[in-house]
Order: structure tokens, then C-alpha cells, then sequence
């Protein structure tokens, strides 16, 4: 029996899990943010291109195209059934702003159904990303919070592009001179002149894995700022949303506005089931990414306030593999008092092999972390 | 340029290509989120010819990598023109002014002794390319891996120069006609299309549409003796390219109608298979019957 939900974007969220125990699907949490990223950006108009557009996204194979028609009929069937048989038509949200329109269940489900007149495009779309998540998102940093965190960023940034590598660079005017050069290009017979070598300037990547757990959720427009300035300010940076899965978010936060990368979080944070697998997660990182992301000139910056369900031991395990592969660990706990011990169950098994336990969560804490840095 | 979800079914009908609206929407979607497109579906049927469509509608080049059993990085990214840079250096013996050996090694790497290859052409181009990777699934999983790495960063990496960012994303359309199983990692980087053999009502509009100077009623009955052949147990089942070949071939010989002698006489424009040709030529009346054609032999 499938659940009756509120939203189109919670019933497709919905949809996904249900696709997920049909057989052969493998629809992850990765494939369905990006299909919500997708909806949200190309402002579906009609039922017929929601159907195809999820139909795109989350069918990877032959076999799971040929039977996506037949559980999706079967999926929207089924919810209309329950729409109809439960629910009384009403508004679906109480919105006070007035900005966006809020519509009915049967609004929504005469659209699913090709009665398409009854709502507008845009405000459609808006309805399925917009303001009837749970989350408030009125705390969402100002433009001149928003300008600062980038300033601080910036700032952080160039204090790590200042740090030397232990590789030199050549150059003819300044610098040590580099006699092993000069005596190989004497023996060549070259013509004589001067080799210098100078010290080469580090430039790091960074890797952001942040809980999108609930406990998370009132933090959660401050580190969507963060996370986007630091894309900004950073060549190569990759950002993994972590929950019981791991999610890349890239897409979304090169491509999505503030507004809408908040609320597609929430988004996310609606895909995973209850309690946070940290360990999992980061073992999951490290077995299909790390390869490929992850050098001695990486930076891991860890965002989660540390409540986990898994097992510590994985937690220890992948923290202390991590360590080694990496730069540098940075943890920003929101909820770590500095020189407290009592620290939850997650922060304590990782605790030994974190390079640098921070709590960063407002524009002061920030302020002060790339101050100390 | 920008284009709209409605209507691009009719942007694409425009560039003659005439698809099911949900190719449409997965050729938008590709294009509008920067993703690339992995095509699936049997041989004949229109994969490559979107990729084509795409550098047509886009106004831009069309950068073809075809795929094959032992293909290589040399073969799809770039190689030096060795025979070029000997030449270069015993140009250099001979000349008065020898360069040193620095800057000898640095014009030795010039882009001039650099051959593009299709990924490294896509890679460098200044404006939005199209890049078709046709076939991939004859390619070995080594190339997939590969590619994997090119899919995600958009970069490429030269030892003697260094690392080539693309300057801007290409638009890739990858195509398989399913020869082997593409793996997890490659599939989940693309968004996914799987084309069939088209409906009668669609195989007549592509029909009409690239053969305009057949016949009404000759076009219908190609479409239809095509629909009913695709559903004989056949090793090589046709698909549209050999619906149009024949149409074109038919319109050649001025045919106006299908008889059972014309299309015995045809019929290798459309069966590729001679175990196939003995098997469909022995129970040609029964299928013409079945599409309406009336024999003239008897």
C-alpha cells in the first residue's frame, strides 16, 4: 500500500523509494536529487514531461526503461486512490509570505493527471522546491552575511595557497641556485646561464562531506552559504551530502541558487531513512571516490554535529584511513563546546584522528576559525 | 541558445529528426543540465543520427570517436607526430643558428607535432562541441574506465605539457547497441535513453519526411512490411536506415506499389543475413498477404 504524502516533491521522493524495492531498479539517493535538481530547474509544464523526465533520470538499463511506464502507472494509480478515498480538497500549506501560491492535493493531482490548466508552470515548480518543506528557511544568510562568509573564505583560502610545497620550481632571475641543474646543462655544452629554483606555492582541494541528517537542519542555510563560497573561492572543490547514504551535491550548488540549494537539501534529507550512518558514509566515500579525489594535497572538511547510529568502530576505521590519505581533517561541529569532553558517540571514536575540531556554525565562529587558522 | 521543454519535439522535427516526444525529452534534458547522453537501443534506429542532429541544431562541429575492439588513448585522445619531430631535429643539424637543447625540447612539444584526437579536439574547442562516442560498448572496459575520468573532470592530461581543461563542456551523446553490459560507474554519469524500433505511424513520417518523392501508398506499405518483418524470429532485425535505403531504392526504380517480384528482387537492401533472405524469401507470399500486397506471379 502506498503512503499518501502532501507534496509532489515528497511523493516523488516517495516514488523513488518505491521504484528502489521493484525489481530490477537501483534508483540511489544521488539519482533522485538530480532528478528533483532537474525538475526544479526546467520548470516541468505538463504531466507527460514529469513522467518523462523521471523516467530519464532514474532508468539506467533497457530492462528498467521497458518497466518504468508500468510502475509509474502503477505508483500514481494507487495515490490517487488514496487521495481520493482520504483526503478533503484544502490549501496544502499555510503560506503568510503571499509570494508563492499554494495549491490543493487535487490541484496537484488533477496536473499528475493531464487536467494541466489548473495550475500554472512557474508556480508549479516552485510549489514542488518551494516553501512547503518543513524547514524554515528564513534564516537564510543575508546578501551582506553572504558577502562576508565569502570574504572569510576568501581569506582562508589564500592562507592555504600561502603555505610551500617541498617541490621547487625553476626560475632564471630569483632564488636558490640550483647547481645540479647548472652543472647537467654545463656537461650538455648548453650555453651558460644561471638556474635558479624557488619555492612552489600548495594549492589544495577540498572535500566537503556535511550531515543532512534533521538534527542538522537548523544549521543548514549558514553551511549552504559556507559550502557555495567555498566553491567559489576554491579551483577543486567536491561536496557529498551524508545522512545513511552519501549524495554528491556539486551539481547543486554550482547550478541552484541559495534559496533553492537549501531547500533541495531538504530535499535530501527527505530521501534518507532515520539515523545517521557517519561511518558507512565515509566508507563510502573512501571506496569510490577517494581514489580519484583525495591526495596528500586534499582537505577534508567534515560538517556534522557528530549524533551517529553506526557502529564506531567503522566510524574509527575510516576517520583513521581518511587521515592518511588526506592533508588535513577538519571537523565543524555546531554543537562542540571548545575543551569539552563530553562529546557524542560519533565525535568520540573519530575524535583521535581529526586534525583540527571546530565549532563553526554562525558568522562569528567563522570569523574567529579563519582568524586562528 | 535557448530552447523550450514544449517545444522541442518540433525544434528537432525542424533538423528532420522525428522522434518519440520522449527522446525529445531526454536529448533537452541532457543538453539543459549539462549531462551526457548514453543512448541505447538497436542498431538502425537513430542513435548516432542525434548527436548528428545536435551539432546541426547548435550550429557547431560534430567530434566522432568511433569505438572498437583494442582502441587506445593514443587512438582517442593524442599522439606526437614522431616522423615530423625526427625531421624537426635533423632540421636542426643542418642549420647554422642551432637552437639549444631547451628550447629545442620545448618547440619539439609544440601543438604543431601534437595530433588532436576526437577527445582531445572536444576538450580543446572554444565553442560547445558536439562529441559522439559511438559504440561504446565494442571498446574494452579498460577505454570505459578511461573515459569515466574524462566524463567527470573535463580534463585532460598531457605529461609534456600539462593538464587541458575544457574550455567549454561538450554536449556528448555515447551510443551502444547493447553488444556487451556498460558498467554501474559509466551509466551512472549519463542520463539514460533506450530507442526502439519505431511505430508504424513514426517509420511513415521519417519515411515521407527523408524519401519525399515516394509514393503515399508505397511508404505505407514499406512501413508496414517492416513492422511485420521485425516481428519474424530474424538474426539481423532491420531497422529505420534500411527502411529508408529501400525506400530510396524503390523511388529509384519508379515502384509505386509492392509485388512480391519486387520485393524478392530488393529484399538485400533490407535482410543483411543470407540464412535470414532464404528464410523470409520462402514465406515472402504469406508475409506480402499479410501486409496487403498481392502477388503478381501468383
Amino acid at each position: 500500500m502506498i503512503k499518501r504524502q502532501t507534496l509532489l516533491s515528497q511523493n516523488m521522493l516517495s516514488f523513488g523509494r518505491y521504484l528502489r524495492q521493484q525489481e530490477p531498479f537501483s534508483v540511489d539517493a544521488q539519482r533522485m536529487s538530480e532528478a528533483l535538481v532537474a525538475i526544479t530547474e526546467t520548470q516541468i509544464s505538463n504531466s507527460t514531461i514529469f513522467r518523462q523526465t523521471l523516467k530519464t533520470y532514474l532508468c539506467n538499463t533497457r530492462a528498467e526503461w521497458q518497466s518504468f511506464d508500468e510502475h509509474y502507472d502503477k505508483y500514481w494509480r494507487e495515490l490517487e486512490q488514496a487521495l481520493q478515498s482520504k483526503i478533503k480538497p484544502g490549501p496544502l500549506d499555510k503560506s503568510s509570505s503571499g509570494k508563492l501560491k499554494t495549491y490543493s492535493i487535487n490541484d496537484i493531482k488533477s496536473w499528475l493527471f493531464k487536467n494541466e490548466e489548473s495550475l500554472e508552470t512557474n508556480d508549479l515548480a516552485a510549489a514542488m522546491t518551494g516553501t512547503h518543506g518543513s524547514k524554515d528557511t528564513t534564516n537564510i544568510p543575508e546578501a551582506n552575511d553572504f558577502q562576508e562568509i565569502n570574504f572569510l573564505i576568501k581569506k582562508w583560502s589564500e592562507k592555504l595557497q600561502s603555505k610551500y610545497s617541498r617541490r621547487k620550481k625553476n626560475n632564471t632571475r630569483q632564488g636558490i641556485l640550483d647547481l645540479k641543474k647548472l652543472i647537467v646543462s654545463s656537461a650538455k655544452g648548453d650555453e651558460f646561464k644561471l638556474i635558479y629554483k624557488r619555492p612552489k606555492l600548495k594549492e589544495f582541494n577540498l572535500v566537503v562531506l556535511f550531515d543532512a541528517s534533521r538534527s542538522m537542519s537548523m544549521y543548514q542555510s549558514f553551511y549552504c552559504a559556507l559550502i557555495k563560497s567555498i566553491f567559489a573561492n576554491f579551483k577543486r572543490c567536491y561536496t557529498y551530502a551524508f545522512n545513511t547514504e552519501l549524495v554528491s551535491t556539486n551539481e547543486m550548488f554550482q547550478k541552484l541558487t541559495l534559496p533553492k540549494t537549501v531547500d533541495a537539501l531538504e530535499e535530501i534529507a527527505g530521501l534518507y531513512t532515520s539515523g545517521t550512518k557517519i561511518g558507512d558514509c565515509l566508507v563510502e566515500y573512501l571506496e569510490r571516490f577517494s581514489s580519484e579525489q583525495m591526495s596528500a594535497r586534499t582537505i577534508v572538511l567534515v560538517i556534522s554535529d557528530g549524533w551517529d547510529t553506526g557502529d564506531p568502530a567503522i566510524l574509527k576505521e575510516a576517520v583513521e584511513k581518511m587521515q592518511h590519505k588526506c592533508h588535513r581533517i577538519i571537523w565543524f561541529n555546531p554543537i562542540y563546546e571548545t575543551g569539552s569532553k563530553n562529546l557524542p558517540q560519533g565525535m568520540e571514536a573519530a575524535f583521535l584522528f581529526i586534525d583540527h575540531l571546530e565549532s563553526v556554525y554562525s558568522l562569528e565562529t567563522l570569523r574567529s576559525f579563519v582568524k586562528t587558522y | 541558445m535557448q530552447f523550450e521543454l514544449e517545444s522541442f519535439h518540433e525544434v528537432l522535427a525542424d533538423q528532420h529528426y522525428i522522434s518519440e516526444s520522449q527522446v525529445a525529452t531526454s536529448i533537452y534534458l541532457a543538453l539543459k543540465m549539462e549531462k551526457p547522453l548514453l543512448v541505447e537501443g538497436p542498431a538502425g534506429v537513430g542513435k548516432t543520427q542525434i548527436a548528428k542532429t545536435l551539432a546541426d541544431l547548435l550550429n557547431t562541429q560534430l567530434i566522432r570517436l568511433q569505438c572498437y575492439e583494442g582502441i587506445d588513448a593514443s587512438q582517442a585522445i593524442y599522439e606526437w607526430n614522431y616522423p615530423q619531430q625526427l625531421i624537426h631535429i635533423k632540421s636542426q643539424e643542418i642549420r647554422a643558428d642551432k637552437e639549444d637543447w631547451k628550447v629545442l625540447k620545448q618547440n619539439l612539444y609544440a601543438d604543431e607535432f601534437l595530433m588532436k584526437r576526437p577527445l582531445l579536439k572536444a576538450i580543446m574547442a572554444e565553442n560547445k562541441s558536439v562529441l559522439l562516442i559511438d559504440e561504446v560498448d565494442r571498446a574494452d572496459e579498460e577505454f570505459e574506465s578511461f573515459l569515466l575520468e574524462i566524463l567527470s573532470d573535463w580534463q585532460i592530461s598531457i605529461p609534456e605539457i600539462g593538464t587541458i581543461s575544457a574550455v567549454t563542456k561538450p554536449m556528448v551523446v555515447i551510443t551502444s547497441n547493447g553488444v556487451r553490459y556498460l558498467s554501474d560507474a559509466l551509466r551512472r554519469r549519463c542520463l539514460y535513453l533506450y530507442i526502439d524500433y519505431p511505430s508504424f505511424e513514426k517509420e511513415y513520417q521519417i519515411l515521407m519526411d527523408k524519401v519525399p518523392e515516394i509514393d503515399d501508398h508505397l511508404g505505407q506499405q514499406i512501413c508496414q512490411f517492416m513492422q511485420i518483418l521485425r516481428n519474424q524470429k530474424l538474426h539481423k532485425i532491420p531497422g529505420v536506415a534500411e527502411s529508408l535505403d529501400w525506400a530510396q531504392a524503390l523511388a529509384g526504380l519508379h515502384v509505386s506499389a509492392l509485388d512480391k517480384e519486387i520485393v524478392s528482387a530488393t529484399l538485400g537492401f533490407i535482410i543483411k543475413d543470407w540464412k535470414d533472405q532464404r528464410e523470409v524469401q520462402l514465406s515472402l507470399s504469406e508475409l506480402l498477404e499479410t501486409t496487403g500486397v498481392k502477388s503478381k506471379i501468383g
